[in-house]
């Protein structure tokens, strides 16, 4: 019972904590807003929650949010399966992981905005999200899925070719413990980053029923209360997004994920 | 039907590690491969164990056995308590004699304890019961008493000595009286290439010092030759 309240104060501590530092930064942005003294470039903190709390009142954001969401994690799906299925053969395979390489590298380095033009020319406006979330999402899961599986313990699979006849077993036992912290970290990494660059391809392909689509609309009308209202939405819901994914592998891994937490 | 091992012959980049190695080894009771540090005798063992392909020569008898091995390192599974490790590799029906081999081995208190939360000898402990639980035809023990305390090594050793009666047990070591308590016959490696020097069969009561330290002087004066 006394560790239980001495954890409940430390867990209250820590969230004043939090809420003192947003608040700090929230007073930094009304003192410019006061300095500056003009809406159309930094509205009111009070005017961007009132429209935010006015727009999460609408079937409409939340109609839109839903779409640009599934979108995202359509993109990010595939290219955890495309990811995973790559480094497992690369890893096999040698001449294919050179031949992969480069690829994954050009992906890299590519700006995104190229590849949203490329992908406005092959296919219509709801496709380029989607697109454009795998490609952002797929080199950075590859390369860390990749490394995972080359750093898997030789000593440790080994042992488990004496004592674990069957190679379910031996990846049950082995290789997923092994790998998921990398899978991990990649997870966190890329859905940050898909969800970026997918809100970026919903503005430049302007996507019907997306976030995109709400950020051109209030660039073209000079609606600077709204681009604020619908940027702290993208960034609530990129945060809560991250949270849900990791919640989900840490449920499903439950074990592995305790035995890193510990350490 | 013998372990016959026919010719091996096995290099690690252009350095021969093993030529020509001809053996004849008893599918039961406790053997020793008795030798100095470096000679080989861990390779020789993975080269059992399947783990290792020689570059030449082969092993007859083997086939369809089963092998357990206490590798040199403890590589016990970081993610999996101890119960855990010990229980992966037992088959489902006896996964519950697991308590009884942990109580044995002294380890019952530190069954939901991770590797990393346990001593290089508790380790060591953990790895040498889940070879155990393992049950093969053959076990074979890579210097299994590495790390362990003189009360440990004594209690360990009857459970292995026991367990070992009824199968092929292979202890690999380079300390004389572990090799002579606990084997029928000791075979003595040496330089160049994993040369066999020769087969002392032990038969006398190794509990006399006397006996005892006969044999340990007769193996250091053929490891010398």
């Amino acid at each position: 019972m006394k560790i239980f309240i001495i954890n409940h104060k430390k867990y209250v501590k820590d969230i004043l904590n939090k809420l003192l530092i947003y608040f700090f930064w929230i007073f930094i942005w009304y003192l410019i807003y006061l300095i500056l003294s003009q809406e159309i470039l930094v509205p009111s903190p009070f005017q961007v929650l009132k429209r935010l709390v006015h727009l999460v009142a609408t079937l409409e954001f939340w109609l839109i949010l839903n779409y640009t969401i599934i979108r995202m994690l359509i993109g990010f799906l595939i290219a955890v399966f495309a990811s995973l299925t790559f480094a497992i053969l690369t890893s096999l395979s040698y001449n294919l992981s050179i031949v992969i390489n480069p690829l994954i590298h050009v992906i890299k380095s590519t700006p995104v905005i190229s590849f949203i033009v490329i992908a406005l020319i092959l296919m219509k406006s709801n496709g380029v999200p989607i697109f454009i979330s795998f490609l952002v999402s797929f080199p950075i899961m590859y390369s860390c899925l990749y490394q995972g599986i080359l750093q898997v313990d030789l000593k440790l699979l080994n042992m488990s070719k004496v004592f674990y006849s069957s190679k379910i077993n031996i990846l049950k036992k082995v290789y997923i413990p092994s790998v998921l912290p990398f899978f991990i970290s990649a997870c966190s990494t890329a859905i940050g980053m898909a969800w970026k660059a997918e809100v970026t391809a919903e503005v430049i392909a302007n996507t019907r029923y997306s976030i995109g689509e709400k950020l051109y609309e209030s660039k073209i009308y000079m609606d600077t209360v709204d681009l604020f209202a619908w940027t702290i939405s993208i960034i609530f819901i990129s945060i809560t997004m991250e949270n849900i994914v990791l919640s989900v592998i840490n449920k499903c891994f439950n074990k592995y994920m305790n035995y890193k937490i510990r350490i | 039907m013998p372990i016959l091992v026919k010719n091996i012959s096995k290099s690690f980049n252009q350095k021969v590690i093993i030529k020509d190695l001809s053996i004849e080894l008893p599918d039961k009771g406790k053997i020793c491969f008795f030798g100095k540090t470096g000679i080989g005798k861990s390779l020789f063992m993975d080269i059992l164990s399947g783990l290792c392909t020689p570059d030449n020569g082969c092993i007859t008898g083997l086939e369809n056995k089963k092998i357990s091995v206490v590798f040199q390192e403890d590589r016990l599974l970081p993610w999996l308590t101890a119960l855990e490790n010990i229980r992966s590799v037992m088959c489902k029906r006896k996964k519950c004699l697991c308590q009884d081999l942990l109580k044995n081995i002294g380890m019952q208190n530190y069954a939901d304890k991770f590797p990393d939360e346990l001593s290089g000898g508790m380790r060591r402990k953990i790895a040498i019961a889940r070879a155990l639980a393992h049950e093969g035809d053959v076990l074979l023990l890579d210097e299994p008493f590495n790390g362990l305390d003189y009360e440990s090594k004594n209690r360990i050793f009857d459970i292995i000595y026991e367990y070992s009666s009824s199968r092929l047990s292979i202890l690999v070591t380079h300390n004389a009286e572990e090799a002579i308590k606990f084997s029928d016959k000791i075979y003595i490696f040496g330089n160049p290439f994993f040369k066999l020097i020769y087969q002392m069969d032990v038969h006398n009561n190794i509990n006399n010092t006397k006996i005892m330290n006969e044999y340990k002087n007769k193996l250091y004066r053929l490891l010398e030759v």
